[in-house]
Formats: C-alpha cells, structure tokens, sequence
C-alpha cells in the first residue's frame, strides 16, 4: 500500500507544526540499527523516506529477513500497545528519514487529540491490513514450502531404497558369480577321480574274466593272491622313473610287449627280481604262465587300488563342500579359520594349478564366527590373488595367533597394488578386470564384500605391497574369547 | 622304419594310467611314452622321442601344474618337427575361451571332456593317427590291422606299384 508522497509530506509538516505531538525529524543512513529485537524501545516512527528493512532472529540465532518497512509505513508499530521488548531488528536498507514521537505520547494523542487520528489513522489501518496480508502470504509460502520438501523426502527416500536394491542384487550377482566359479571347481575337481573309477572299473572286469578264464589250481593261489597284495599296495610311479625303468626291461626282455613292461615296471625290484629268478631258472610254459597271470592279477591290485584312491578323493571333495557351503548358518561358532581355508583350497584346486601354493599355517585360528561367510573371504581373497597373477606366480596362506586375536594372510606374486589405489581396492565397483571381460565373472564386489564380513565379525581387512612385488591381504580377527556378538547382516 | 610314439600327458597318475590302458591296443605298433607336467613332456619329445622316431599323436590334459596343456600345444604345433603331430586335448572343464585358443593356436585336432569313453578316446586317436601316417609315411601296410584299414586301402591302391618307382 503506498501513500502519495504529497499526502505524506502534508501529515509530516502537521504533525511538526502541532508541539503537542513531541515529534521530530530523524535521518538516518543505510545501515543503520534503529531497532534490536529483545530490546525495549519507547518511539513510534513514520517512515518519510527510505527503506528500511526487518529481521529475525531464529533458536540458533541466524538473523532472517521477514519484511521491510516504507515510507508511509510506521516503524515500531507492535510496540504500540504493549510496550514489550522489541519483537524485530530494523536496519536502514537506503538513507532516509523518520518522523519519530514517543509511544506514550503518540496513544494518548491518538485518544485524545482532535484532528490526530483522521491524520495517522488511516495510515496506521492501511499498515496492519498489509502486515496482515504479508502474513496470509507468508501462511501460503509455508504450506508450499512443506508440500515441496515432502515430495523430495519421498523422492529421496525412493531413490536410496532403489540404490539399496541395486547394491543387493549386484552383491548377489558377485555371489553368484563366485559360486558359477565354484561349481566349475567341483566339476573339475570331481571329474578326475570320475573318469579314473570309470576306467578302472570297466578295465577290471574284463580282466578278472579273462584270469578266470583257466582253471586256476590251489597252489597257484598263494602266488596270485601275493600278486594282487602287490597291486593293492603298489604305489604309482612318477612317469620319469616309470620309463627308465621301462627302459630297462625293455633291454633285459625284448620279448615282452610295452604295456606289459609298463605293468612290470611298477612291479617294486625285488619282488621282481624273485619273480624273474623263478622264470629263468625254469622256463617252462607253466612258470611263464603262473607269472603272466601274477602280472594280471598285480594290474587288477593296481585298478582296485586307484578305484579307492579314486572314492576317497570324491569323498574328500564332499567333506570340503560340505564345510565350504555353511552359507546359511547365521549362528555364530567357534571355528579353526584354517579348516575353511583348506575346503577353499580343495574346492578351487582347477584355478590354483597352474601356480605354487604355499601353506603355512602351523597353529589353531580360532574364532567366533559364521563359517560360510568367512569363507567367502578367503575365496574372494583368493580368486583376486589368481586373477593379480594371471599365469603364473606364487600364493601363499599363512597364518599365526597373537594375544588376543588371529590373522591370516593371502599373498600373491603379482604386480601390486598402485599405492594411490591401496585404499580404493575395497570400494564396491572397483576393479582393474577389463570391463569387456565379463567371462572372468566378478564385478569388483569382491574385496567390499571380504571386507565387510571381516569387519561384521570385529576384524580388519587391510591391504599392502610387498618388498619384491606382490600384494598381501591380511585379516585380522578377534580370537574366540574375544569375539563380538554382532547380529548377522 | 622309425616308431611313431603316442605321447599322453596327464598329472593325476590314476587318470594317467587309464588314459595309457585305454589306448595300449595300439602300443602294438604305436609306442605310448607319459609325462606328468608341459616341461617334463617337452623332454620325452626332445630326448626320448624324437631321437628314436616321431611324434604322431599327443593327448594332453588341458590344466597342468606350471605351464598348461593348451600351451604346451601351441608349442609343438610351432615347431616344425612337432608340428605334423596331431593334438587332442582331454579336458575336465570346457572352457569355450581355452578351446577357441587351442583350435585357433595349436590347430588342435580334437577335444575330449572327462570322463571320456574309451572307445571314442580309441576312436580318435585311430582317425588322428590314419591321418598322421597317410600324410607322413609311404609304406602303410604295417598300420593295416592297428589303424582305419579302410582309408589305409584307399591310399595303397592309388600308390604306384614298388615296380613302377
């Protein structure tokens, strides 16, 4: 609401002319503190000239703007009445002037005065309608402002819970990929010891046939029982000594066929020796006879034997995914950290042939703990050192106790870690696998994800280079006694 | 005439033994030599077989200790006495990556996933040994009765009569 200046300049010059009314003129320059909030003030002004503006303080005591006063308007207006400390701060925005008078003066003329009122009481009205409608205005502002905030609450909170759900599903997707990587190691691992019981197992019968083919007489038996002994207890050869030996037979009877020289070549020396000893001494077709079915019955020793060894290796693979897959196992016990490195070692045995494994794990690591995700660390920690390596290199697992905790280190022979990026390594998304190598299978979750099991059981996951080249993750975990009792998750 | 060896090579010694069982009916005319790991077999190629004769067939196991097999092949397949032999991998994983080298590098003749069975182990090695004596040797007939007798006919009709030469 503005007053023509004319009119003001008419109310201004008689209020000054009337001696009653006390006021006077007050300039005042832009800047200028003419009222502080909390302070008690006994002058009403009328603005002439300038602007002035009004603040506010909050709990915290941030000054805000909430409006400004012009002329025509009065300053110290919701002191009028009650007199109580000022409820504003008023600064001058521009130079100008008031028409100031006190306040108990201004109320009584106001009553009092004839002719002060028709002067000041329109102006004073047209001031409270347009404080009055600043404040609906201001009402208006709020609820908008409230409305906006709560709609970007809502967006906000959305967009965290999609963020979370696509964390989730990434951290599956690792798991996932890891297993895939898993369940090749099984396959391979199992596949061996398949095809060598397959094949002992159709060699073996053909040829208890064909040995059984004759009849065999009682004081053969003894003989061929001892044959099969041999064959039960025979121990393979490596290959180098295998053929010099072959070599050798080959030499002493060039009669005989190559895999029978094979055969005989495992047979131990001495027993062969006796063997040869009673056929050359002798050599009629019984005794040639009674050693060719010994040797039969030493090949069936041997095919019975590695059927055995066979079984054994797959029952050692079940016991290891047996220890490996406690996945589910939410409860915490107290495990020797070295029997899941060794069911990780088994169970990924096809990724870590082609480099040199070293173990060194002399005492108990013991710990409270979840079994299965411990050991995805030790896989996650492990499949990065084989990926650092590439083709060949040295891993070594060791491990010790100190007081009050254990620690278990994977070592790689590979190129290190770039210093800048040492502490980056272990942020989710972080990875030095070409993108466009999908086949490698991880996404870069896996040292975020050691690292967070680690610290979920009291522990610490912590990378550095090592002297010569290399990279060694160390765990260090609370021992038993010590262990925290973190829910799981 | 100088022996043609079958050379197998395998770590885990049972599997080793069987591959070797599975494949002696042709040791008859076929020596088998065996290696445990790529630098091993290497040796068995440089100093036992190729001194004595050639290396017709190798049947290779695709993950070794150290170097692999897939590796050790594409070594043979470069140098030029090894490379006429023919290459067959026996894999317990069939990583398409690794066969896709293999095939590419060591023009590999033919792939094999454990368990495998003996007759198409058998099979193989007959076919890849057919082709190696048909492509290297003159005088067929002592393969006759190990070999594809068939396809070793064929060739020996075509052939010139000893006479003619």
């Amino acid at each position: 609401m503005s007053i023509p200046i004319r009119s003001l300049e008419r109310v201004r010059e008689a209020l000054a002319s009337m001696p009653e009314t006390e006021s006077r003129d007050r300039p005042f320059v832009a800047g200028e503190v003419l009222l502080r909030e909390g302070e008690r003030a006994d002058r009403i002004g009328l603005v002439i000239q300038g602007e002035i503006e009004l603040y506010k303080r909050d709990a915290e005591g941030r000054e805000h703007p909430v409006g400004s006063v012009r002329p025509g308007q009065f300053l110290g207006l919701l002191l009028l009445s009650s007199g109580e400390p000022s409820f504003l701060t008023a600064r001058a925005k521009t130079d100008g002037r008031l028409l100031e008078m006190p306040r108990k003066t201004f109320l009584r003329l106001l009553y009092n005065l004839p002719g002060f009122y028709q002067m000041v009481g329109p102006l004073l009205l047209g001031n409270l309608v347009s404080r009055y409608r600043r404040v609906v205005q201001l009402h208006l502002q709020v609820a908008e402002l409230s409305r906006a905030l709560a709609a970007e609450k809502a967006q906000l909170q959305a967009a965290l819970e999609q963020l979370e759900a696509t964390r989730n599903r990434l951290i599956q997707q690792e798991k996932m990929a890891t297993l895939g990587q898993l369940v090749a190691g099984i396959a391979h691992e199992i596949n061996n010891p398949v095809a060598s019981l397959a094949r002992a197992a159709d060699a073996i019968g053909p040829a208890l046939l064909g040995l059984l083919e004759r009849p065999v007489e009682a004081r053969e038996l003894e003989v061929l029982r001892e044959g099969l002994q041999q064959g039960l207890r025979h121990q393979p050869l490596q290959t180098e000594v295998q053929r010099e030996r072959m070599d050798q037979l080959a030499v002493r009877f060039p009669d005989l066929p190559r895999p029978v020289l094979r055969t005989l070549a495992q047979v131990e020396p001495a027993v062969l020796e006796a063997f040869a000893y009673y056929v050359v001494a002798n050599p009629t077709v019984e005794r040639k006879e009674l050693a060719r079915r010994w040797v039969e019955m030493f090949e069936i020793g041997t095919l019975v034997r590695s059927m055995r060894v066979a079984a054994e290796r797959i029952g050692g693979i079940v016991r290891s995914l047996k220890g490996y897959s406690r996945q589910d196992q939410a409860e915490l016990a107290e495990v020797d950290l070295r029997d899941g490195l060794r069911d990780t070692l088994v169970l990924f045995g096809y990724l870590l042939k082609r480099f040199q494994v070293v173990v060194d794990l002399p005492v108990p690591l013991v710990v409270r703990g979840r079994p299965g995700e411990l050991n995805q660390v030790w896989t996650n920690l492990i499949l990065n050192a084989c990926e650092a390596m590439g083709e060949r290199g040295t891993l070594t697992l060791s491990g010790g106790a100190e007081p009050g905790a254990v620690w278990v280190r994977v070592q790689d022979t590979g190129p290190g870690v770039p210093p800048a990026l040492l502490e980056r390594i272990f942020e989710s998304g972080f990875s030095t696998k070409k993108p466009d190598d999908p086949a490698k299978g991880g996404l870069g979750l896996g040292l975020a994800i050691a690292r967070s099991i680690v610290e979920q059981h009291g522990g610490r996951l912590t990378v550095e280079n090592v002297p010569g080249g290399g990279a060694a993750f160390t765990v260090r975990l609370p021992a038993a006694a010590a262990a925290p009792t973190h829910p799981p998750g | 005439m100088s022996p043609i060896y079958i050379l197998c090579v395998e770590d885990e010694p049972e599997v080793l033994a069987a591959v070797v069982r599975d494949l002696a009916p042709f040791e008859v005319r076929f020596p088998i030599e065996s290696a445990a790991t790529a630098a091993e077999a290497r040796r068995v190629v440089h100093e036992v077989i190729l001194p004595r004769g050639k290396l017709g067939v190798v049947v290779c196991d695709h993950l070794l200790p150290g170097e692999d097999g897939v590796s050790f092949l594409v070594a043979l397949q470069r140098d030029p006495r090894t490379a006429p032999a023919r290459k067959i991998l026996l894999t317990a994983q069939a990583g398409l990556a690794a066969t896709v080298q293999a095939l590419n590098q060591a023009q590999l003749k033919h792939y094999l996933a454990k368990p495998w069975d003996p007759e198409e182990l058998r099979a193989v090695v007959r076919r890849q040994l057919t082709d190696f004596v048909l492509e290297q040797e003159t005088d067929l007939y002592p393969y006759l009765t190990v070999l594809e007798a068939d396809r070793l006919t064929e060739k020996i009709r075509q052939q010139p009569l000893p006479a003619d030469r």
